[in-house]
């Protein structure tokens, strides 16, 4: 293949993130057929390879705004798997809560085993949900099987849960190792052992995490949820 | 005379010569520059996106097919639906056109201070 077609194919594959390996080897396939089409039309008009190549190229468009457009039209971009754990951690925790809410005597327990259980739960629920917002949630608000505004809700919802997951990660995994810290600073803490204390840490610090990502995940994907469905133009006050 | 085509016009062009029989992605682009006498300037990449979308709204299907000697190419046609929303986007278009013409050839509206 010709090092400058080979080099604009690269650039466009460049810009399909987050579709599939087999999705992107047909986009590239079909838009290299083109341009060789276009390529040989060149040199039967007397062009000659490197000149039919530029041509065609020019003719055809700028690769990011080629890629961009054919990730958008096919249904957005992908979720990563780390992103789908996360997902179905929050979920995991969420179906965990209610369960616990819901069954009498059933109390928070210790770190450890709630931790064992939120780890159980997401995992589960992660298998679930990446399925789930890969078939819907990351499609453009039009194609969801729902009425418009609702998915337009639950676009932003999903968009709002992402930015409040990663905040609540942050967040939680600061206040869980400043908490500890504190703790076994104090003089009066009943700590025996370094291995006691490193388990301390990392259950504490985990559950904290676990935690901080759930509430403000779940806080952010309910007011995104809000506010995607109040913007649309259903409930916007028309001009009169 | 020639004008760049806006993103949202491409789907309804490539619908109606995919309506008039099976069509690859490069064929489809030379249709749409015979039936328009050269009028409309399309970056020929922008088609791709544009058969994406009427992929996923289910209005055409795409198929590797091998044609005579040369090598498999992707060949679209259309559904029942997308002759549905073609008929449909006809009438929207109609409806805008007209609209325009009154617009632009017909009275000023009166003044209302």
């Amino acid at each position: 293949m010709n090092p400058q077609l080979e080099a604009y194919l690269k650039r466009i594959e460049g810009h399909l993130k987050g579709l599939t390996r087999s999705e992107k080897e047909g986009e590239i396939r079909e838009i290299a057929g083109h341009l060789n089409i276009l390529i040989a039309d060149g040199m039967e008009s007397g062009l000659t390879e490197s000149e039919a190549v530029e041509a065609a190229i020019l003719r055809f468009g700028v690769p990011a705004e080629i890629g961009r457009d054919i990730v958008e039209a096919s249904g957005g971009q992908k979720m990563g798997l780390l992103h789908g754990i996360l997902i179905g951690a929050v979920i995991g925790m969420a179906v965990l809560t209610a369960v616990g809410l819901a069954s009498p005597g059933h109390g928070f327990g210790s770190p450890a085993e709630r931790l064992s259980e939120v780890a159980l739960g997401g995992a589960m629920a992660s298998l679930a949900g990446r399925r789930f917002t890969r078939r819907y949630l990351t499609r453009p608000a039009r194609a969801l099987p729902l009425i418009s505004a609702a998915s337009q809700g639950l676009t932003v919802a999903y968009r709002m849960l992402g930015i409040g997951m990663l905040r609540g990660t942050i967040g939680g995994a600061i206040f869980g190792a400043v908490n500890v810290t504190f703790a076994l600073l104090d003089p009066h803490a009943n700590v025996e052992g370094l291995g006691q204390v490193a388990a301390y840490f990392t259950t504490f610090t985990a559950v904290a995490t676990l935690w901080g990502t759930f509430i403000v995940g779940l806080g952010s994907a309910i007011i995104g949820a809000l506010m995607g469905v109040l913007q649309h133009k259903r409930f916007k006050p028309q001009p009169t | 005379m020639s004008r760049a085509l806006s993103k949202n016009d491409i789907p309804s062009l490539v619908l109606a010569v995919i309506a008039d029989g099976p069509c690859h992605g490069y064929a489809i682009a030379r249709e749409v520059e015979r039936r328009s006498g050269a009028l409309f300037q399309l970056r020929e990449g922008s088609l791709y996106p544009a058969l994406r979308v009427l992929e996923q709204e289910e209005h055409i299907q795409g198929g590797w097919e091998i044609q005579g000697s040369g090598p498999a190419r992707k060949v679209y046609r259309i559904t029942e639906s997308g002759r549905a929303e073609l008929v449909k986007r006809t009438g929207d278009w109609a409806a805008y056109k007209q609209a325009i013409n009154t617009f632009i050839g017909g009275k000023p509206h009166e003044s209302t201070a």
